[in-house]
């Protein structure tokens, strides 16, 4: 029985659901859930998939889960012994993966997530955008992208020498970064950062991802 | 060689830390960090984590921080010994813990992290507590927790009927909260206050708890 993933391809929780699923060939079907219309935050989704209304939520042959980094762990977890290894191998690297998939979630999220608000949704909604937030939260990236330059110059991928799911969890953020955010330059200022975007967002995975949600092949 | 935490005992995050360790009844030595001299943004400690934050854990030639990945590495290195907190031997019970660890750190923390800047760090750096934003932020936990309320209905603990490290993750912040006003949010609940009163009475966090006094009580 295929995975159901609830959410829509462009999101970019849902985005980070799918790119795990296609790295350890793991069929599923998207479940479209209506966010415009407020599908997500209805009685029905909240009691049966999500009760925070947020996407993505899955259903694993009746086992379902949501908090698109929990899923990516079972995900990597349940289908360990398949290639690639995204979760490392020894109990060091286990650690390392850990450590930036928490770096990703704590450290650069909220960061992204604040400019996506003024850039994106407040637009969407009629709202205006923050212009003075975005230049300041673009100050705050900027320092911790320069933490990213400097831990890439020692290592190939943020967990060591190989792709893993600390790599894979940045990829929905940083494409929104360089794509609609209009800042392209945070990466491309940065010579180990940028070959590693390049390098990660090159992965047939992301590129069959990408195709899924319609965006133009860059 | 054993292990060595640096942070401060304040510290929620670092207390968050401790607390795994002693669940595990693991060994480890305590570096004080002198964070009013600024001590965590200087170069000896950048080099242990770069983002400047504590807590960090030291494990041979292992450095980590991120208190969050300190406790899925201590849960997972000792995994054979002390208190099961991460259920590894049952794939869906572990992702369910991942599931409650995920919520505590994306959904629980973010509105409840404020509130607790206001009360106890704010006046430490002379500034009085900002209403709005306790306010904002106690809406926001609100709702978080009606949802925990009805989870907590069902199983005794977040991920299910066993205490997990989904369950430790939010002592120590909601141990502060527990000394403001605010603690109504927890103490309106009755499932969510009778879990709080349930594991904020383990043996591994009461040592913990014990240091995390703001200039004394």
């Amino acid at each position: 029985m295929v995975v159901k993933v609830y959410g829509t391809a462009r999101a970019v929780c849902p985005q980070r659901v799918m790119a795990c699923l296609l790295e350890k060939g793991v069929e599923f079907e998207l479940v479209h859930v209506d966010l415009d219309s407020g599908e997500q935050k209805r009685p029905e989704f909240l009691a049966k998939l999500q009760p925070f209304g947020q996407v993505p939520a899955i259903e694993d042959d009746g086992f379902k889960l949501f908090e698109s980094r929990a899923i990516i762990r079972y995900i990597a977890a349940k289908h360990e012994d398949r290639e690639p290894k995204l979760l490392g191998e020894t109990l060091q690297e286990r650690a390392l993966v850990e450590q930036w998939l928490e770096v990703e979630a704590h450290n650069f999220n909220d960061l992204v997530y604040t400019i996506a608000l003024q850039v994106v949704i407040l637009p969407r909604i009629g709202q205006p955008g923050d212009g003075g937030l975005v230049r300041a939260y673009e100050q705050k990236l900027e320092k911790v992208l320069d933490v990213y330059e400097q831990r890439l110059s020692k290592s190939k991928f943020l967990a060591g020498h190989s792709f893993t799911l600390a790599d894979l969890s940045h990829l929905p953020a940083i494409r929104f970064l360089v794509n609609e955010a209009g800042l392209s330059h945070l990466v491309r200022d940065r010579k180990k950062l940028n070959a590693w975007w390049k390098e990660i967002s090159s992965r047939p995975s992301w590129k069959k991802l990408m195709k899924l949600a319609d965006y133009p092949l860059n | 060689m054993a292990l060595k935490l640096y942070g401060t005992s304040v510290s929620a995050s670092t207390s968050r830390a401790m607390t795994c360790l002693y669940e595990k009844g693991v060994e480890f030595e305590f570096v004080s960090v002198n964070l009013f001299a600024g001590e965590h943004k200087q170069p000896p400690f950048l080099a242990k984590n770069p983002f400047g934050q504590i807590p960090v854990l030291e494990d041979g030639d292992l450095t980590l921080f991120e208190s969050r990945a300190i406790t899925a590495y201590v849960a997972e290195k000792f995994k054979e010994t002390g208190y099961d907190l991460m259920r590894h031997n049952n794939v869906e019970e572990a992702a369910l813990v991942k599931v409650w660890v995920e919520v505590e750190g994306q959904r629980y923390n973010p509105a409840i992290a404020p509130i607790v800047y206001q009360f106890f760090v704010a006046p430490l750096q002379g500034k009085s507590p900002v209403q709005t934003i306790i306010d904002e932020n106690s809406e926001k936990l609100a709702k978080v927790l009606d949802i925990y309320e009805a989870k907590l209905s069902t199983s005794k603990y977040l991920a299910g009927d066993f205490y997990s490290l989904a369950d430790l993750h939010h002592l120590p912040y909601t141990f502060y909260l527990m000394e403001t006003p605010v603690a109504s949010v927890i103490n309106e609940r009755p499932h969510v206050k009778a879990w709080w009163e349930d594991i904020s009475s383990r043996p591994a966090f009461q040592k913990v708890a014990a240091g995390m006094t703001f200039g004394g009580k």
